[in-house]
């Protein structure tokens, strides 16, 4: 299982290292949609909560050393969902398009709301974290849009799969 | 012990779950000032190394597809340069003339300031990871000198523009926050009337800049398209370089000073180098071996 966490928390960390260069040169819009999300979500989804907290810790503390954010703020934020994503495990069936669209939109909306949050509790100014702007909504079209290909992706490359449960041979 | 172990055993999932928030939440409580102390630099040096891996190879793929695209244009490059080469040989005389006046002059007057001014070229390699934050980062980091607060500029355009700080360092990679994010606050004044004002940004999305503190009684002297520069009244920027230019001037009834707001001289959507000025590098004794990063300004 550890090894299965660091994978995950290194794959996600690299995903969002990609989106601090390889998308802004793909979209050289200012929002970018957010790949590290998409694996940590995957991953959760298929291992459950416990390792999915753990990855999205790491995850976030790889992203907040890249980041002006206070060290700790993107480590809350993908704890949680890694909590949060990692309760459908064995409750949702994983089809390729809708849940990958409807997880992403869901999980890209709760990480706007934990930021507000933090950034209201802990007086980040620095932080865009507005819900009305436009710049969040066009992260979650962004996010929920390119989730269904990504999953699609990792599913053909069999990547965190969960363990087989014993049973009658 | 025991009742522990067994609360770990049961809620396990709960018990991690509450120690990793409780983990995130005292970084974020302690974590303040300009640094973030040898956890985030170590943090940095070791995503920073991965990150400029990326963007090296990113780099190269980018600069291989635009350097075929560019085989076609160098023909009349070429001769618009060759036309600009005989004006500027004409020049140059002139310039030789000038430059040994100068030298008179500054004899004439005794002026001895040398202002030696190391200036570190840097590529940028990265923005935010997410949206929320104005990040910009850059190739080059503690090894290769680089301290918090040193001021970062682009030159675009024939002129050169200040682009903001260095807001963290890591081994090899450093962290700049540019100015129009909202912590960030410059000295300025305007080139042409010379009054001072504080220059703050508008956060991440906004690009405009704001000059607050302006006296209300020189409006007169303010016109659109007015260059502000930096004033050298705080130790972070020297002072004259370019900030932004005025695109609107306002004020409150109840104020007694003017608020202007500045487009910035730099276009951030196209930041592709930096130059990171050390301008404190002579009163540092610092040595001069490295004369190919050294530059007079």
């Amino acid at each position: 299982m550890t090894g299965k966490i660091i994978r995950a928390a290194v794959l996600a960390s690299l995903m969002g290292v990609l989106q601090t260069n390889l998308l802004r040169f793909v979209l050289p819009t200012l929002v970018v949609p957010d790949l590290a999300l998409i694996v940590l979500v995957f991953f959760a989804h298929r291992n459950g909560s416990f390792a999915g907290q753990f990855a999205g810790f790491f995850t976030g503390l790889g992203l907040d050393f890249l980041s002006l954010a206070p060290l700790g703020f993107y480590a809350f934020i993908y704890t949680v969902l890694g909590f949060l994503f990692g309760l459908t495990e064995d409750r949702i069936v994983l089809d390729g398009v809708v849940f990958p669209f409807v997880a992403l939109f869901f999980a890209t909306l709760i990480k706007a709301l934990i930021a507000g949050a933090l950034a209201g509790v802990f007086s980040i100014d620095t932080a865009s974290v507005g819900l009305l702007g436009a710049r969040v909504w066009i992260e979650i079209g962004l996010t929920a849009l390119i989730a269904p290909l990504l999953f699609s992706l990792m599913s053909i490359l069999g990547l965190f799969h969960a363990q087989q449960r014993g049973g009658f041979r | 012990m025991r009742r522990f172990r067994e609360l770990v055993r049961i809620h396990g999932t709960g018990v991690s779950l509450t120690a990793l928030l409780l983990s995130a939440g005292l970084m974020l409580v302690f974590q303040s000032g300009p640094t973030r102390g040898g956890f985030g630099e170590l943090g940095l040096s070791v995503v920073g190394s991965v990150q400029q891996s990326t963007a090296w190879v990113l780099g190269g793929i980018s600069s291989t597809i635009g350097s075929v695209s560019e085989l076609g244009n160098l023909r009349s490059d070429y001769e618009a340069l060759l036309e600009q080469l005989l004006e500027y040989e004409a020049a140059q005389q002139d310039l030789a003339e000038l430059r040994q006046e100068l030298f008179s002059l500054r004899e004439l007057i005794g002026f001895s300031e040398q202002l030696e001014t190391r200036n570190i070229p840097a590529r940028v390699i990265g923005k935010d990871p997410g949206n929320f934050f104005s990040t910009i980062s850059i190739n080059k980091g503690r090894r290769d000198g680089l301290r918090v607060d040193l001021p970062v500029i682009a030159v675009q355009d024939n002129g050169e523009g200040l682009v903001g700080r260095i807001a963290h360092v890591g081994a090899g990679s450093s962290i700049v926050r540019p100015i129009f994010d909202s912590a960030s606050f410059v000295a300025a004044r305007l080139q042409s009337s010379r009054h001072e004002g504080l220059v703050s940004g508008g956060g991440v999305g906004n690009n405009t800049l704001l000059m607050r503190y302006v006296p209300e009684g020189v409006r007169s002297e303010i016109g659109y398209g007015n260059v502000v520069v930096t004033s050298g009244m705080s130790e972070v920027f020297p002072p004259g370089i370019r900030i932004g230019r005025v695109q609107s001037i306002s004020s409150q009834p109840y104020e007694t000073s003017l608020e202007l707001e500045l487009s910035s001289v730099v276009d951030f959507s196209r930041l592709e180098y930096v130059l990171v000025i050390d301008h404190n590098y002579h009163n540092q004794g610092a040595s001069l071996n490295n004369h190919d990063q050294t530059g007079n300004n």
